[in-house]
């Protein structure tokens, strides 16, 4: 009981250091590290490129659609518009979680789509994995983040495949792709 | 019968028989030596004595005869009171020889002398007569010659027929006497032998019997001696027993005397303990009051710790509240600063710094976030130590109330310790009291013991000396056996 207080003021002590310090590194070491955020989907943790991303959000309503792709949730405001959300379990083929997704990732692309996972574990700047690749679908690469290995999702990938399933491209647009 | 008679009996009877006899012998040999005695007394008293007479007869007689020859050759009045005085001894004389007559013979001889001495001394009176004439002498020889000598002879001859007659009666006396003197003695002689022979008979007959009853009676002797030394020797052997039972029992209560010494100083402490105790439950009881008053004091403490307790438990419940509140104030500022760094991302150059500030706002919620969670689990820490705490307390409340319960129970238990306490030294010195005077019998007992054990003693010497004297006794009639067999094989 008595060491509580002096962890408190050493853990606070190590924060304001550590918050100062950040300041004073050149930004040019920062250019070259790029983090990517750790998302729980079902009953694993994926990363995701912070820079795939336009942003993340918690709890937000998502209304139910009638519709044939069995993956689309429903639409959820966000930001002043209404975007689609799909279930990134089921999209990845992963059987979902026991509550339910609580978080959305905002895809950027031409029309805005929402990916809706269950948790967030954090933003890591991990170590990149060069020449080991993925067998699994939307898996374009894995990083290092402590003592573990995550599959980086692809979610332009990911976008692309949506954006087939639901119409946006059309078929002579996708062969010349 | 004779078989049933006591040894003591038989030998005086046998003995009475043996005296009997011998009486009788005797009586016998009294009556036949006293009967041949008479019988040679009267053979020589009396016909010595008509011996005698009748040579003091032939004396007078002849002395007469000479008496009348003195006067026919020489009358002279010398022989005539000679021839007188002859006369007179004859005459006297003759009666005293017929008293000595038994015989029929011997009376005609005494008739047929005194006849003729009759008839010769009227021969001699006519001669006499003759003689004193003148020339008398020749007619008084001639008288002589034709009268008195032929008389004389003839009185000579009867003198001398009576004298035969005395002599042959005498030999006749004295071979009767000797008759009799034999027969007596033959007569003892058979007396004697017919005792001896019965003393023999009577010697075997004893033997015999008191062999055959002394030997059944030293048989039974030797048995009942042989029996005697088996119980003397049981006897001895149960006295050394007895002496060595004795002995250990006399150790026994030795070790029980100084046993019971000690439970009288055992008792004697154990009363002086039980009043110490006494004292010691008193006080007791006063300290299990003062603690009983010290329990509900940390009751009423506990009490207050638990309400406490609830309070820092509701304390902490609201600590989670708004570690809930800082825990999603650092989520939405996580996100918002991701978003933020997307945002500046987005944003090129001019957003690069703005991405810098909201990379550390990041961390600063990611750490904020880490910490409230490591507040959380401290607060979670805290909230299952104050239930623990609680619990304990209710626990310890619990074990108060249990306590005080027990305390209660201790009081009555100290109140009845001091009960049985006072009853326990009423009993220690009771049994003090007790063990002293089971200590006095003890050594009643011991000395009484010892005496027996002394007696034991004595008892095993005495069955000892009896067993030697068996031992003698069953020598003695194995002696007294061999000699009475040893006889009756004789």
């Amino acid at each position: 009981m008595s060491e509580g207080p002096i962890v408190e003021m050493h853990t606070l002590a190590q924060l304001r250091s550590a918050f100062d310090r950040s300041f004073s590194v050149p930004a040019q070491s920062r250019e070259n590290r790029e983090s990517v955020i750790q998302i729980r989907v079902g009953g694993e943790v994926f990363a995701v490129r912070a820079g795939h991303i336009a942003g993340l959000v918690k709890s937000r309503k998502i209304v139910p659609l009638p519709s044939r792709i069995p993956e689309l949730l429903g639409v959820a405001a966000l930001r002043g518009s209404l975007i689609p959300v799909y279930d990134l379990a089921a999209l990845l083929g992963i059987s979902p979680g026991v509550s339910g997704p609580s978080w959305l990732m905002l895809v950027p692309c031409d029309t805005p789509i929402g990916l809706a996972f269950d948790g967030f574990e954090g933003q890591q700047e991990p170590e990149w994995l060069s020449g080991e690749q993925s067998a699994r679908q939307h898996v374009r690469q894995l990083v290092r983040i402590g003592p573990a290995v995550r599959a980086v999702l692809d979610i332009p990938g990911l976008a692309e495949t949506i954006r087939k399933r639901a119409g946006l491209v059309e078929p002579a647009k996708e062969r010349q792709r | 019968m004779i078989g049933s008679w006591t040894f003591q009996k038989k030998v005086t009877i046998g003995f009475a028989v043996m005296v009997g006899l011998v009486a009788l012998t005797t009586t016998i040999a009294v009556y036949a030596l006293r009967t041949t005695i008479a019988i040679k007394d009267s053979v020589i008293s009396l016909n010595a004595e008509g011996m005698i007479e009748v040579a003091r007869l032939d004396a007078a007689f002849n002395k007469g005869v000479a008496a009348f020859r003195g006067y026919i050759a020489a009358p002279d009045e010398h022989f005539v009171s000679e021839r007188a005085t002859a006369l007179q001894q004859f005459d006297e004389i003759l009666p005293r020889l017929g008293r000595t007559v038994r015989t029929e013979e011997g009376r005609r001889l005494m008739g047929e002398i005194t006849k003729a001495h009759d008839t010769w001394k009227e021969s001699q009176d006519r001669a006499l007569a003759v003689r004193t004439g003148k020339d008398g002498l020749p007619a008084a020889l001639r008288i002589m010659r034709e009268e008195t000598l032929p008389f004389a002879d003839r009185m000579e001859q009867r003198i001398g027929a009576f004298v035969e007659l005395k002599r042959r009666i005498f030999e006749e006396a004295q071979a009767s006497s000797n008759s009799e003197a034999s027969m007596a003695g033959t007569l003892l002689i058979s007396l004697g032998m017919i005792a001896v022979l019965f003393a023999a008979t009577t010697a075997v007959f004893l033997a015999r019997s008191l062999s055959k009853q002394i030997g059944a009676a030293v048989q039974h002797v030797q048995s009942s001696s042989a029996e005697l030394q088996a119980s003397a020797n049981q006897q001895a052997s149960g006295g050394k027993e007895a002496a060595t039972a004795m002995n250990e029992i006399t150790t026994t209560v030795s070790e029980l005397l100084a046993t019971s010494r000690q439970i009288a100083d055992s008792a004697q402490q154990v009363a002086h303990i039980a009043e110490e105790t006494a004292a010691a439950a008193r006080n007791g009881d006063k300290t299990v009051l003062q603690s009983q008053e010290s329990i509900e004091g940390i009751r009423r403490q506990v009490d207050t710790i638990v309400s406490h307790m609830l309070n820092l438990g509701k304390k902490s419940q609201q600590i989670g509240l708004v570690l809930d509140i800082i825990n999603e104030l650092a989520e939405q500022t996580n996100i918002l600063s991701i978003n933020a760094t997307i945002e500046a991302a987005g944003a090129g150059e001019q957003g690069k710094r703005f991405a810098v500030v909201g990379d550390e706002i990041r961390k600063l919620a990611d750490r904020v976030s880490g910490s409230s969670k490591e507040i959380r689990l401290l607060v979670e820490e805290i909230r299952t130590a104050v239930n623990t705490t609680i619990l304990a307390t209710e626990t310890g409340s619990k074990a108060v109330d249990a306590g005080l319960l027990r305390f209660q129970e201790v009081t009555r238990g100290f109140k009845e310790i001091g009960g049985m306490v006072v009853t326990t030294t009423q009993a220690a010195r009771e049994i003090g009291l007790s063990t002293k005077q089971q200590m006095t019998a003890v050594e009643q007992v011991n000395t009484a013991i010892g005496g027996a054990a002394q007696a034991a003693r004595e008892a095993e010497a005495t069955s000892t000396q009896t067993l030697q004297t068996a031992t003698q006794l069953a020598q003695l009639s194995r002696n007294l056996s061999r000699i009475v067999q040893s006889q009756a094989a004789v």
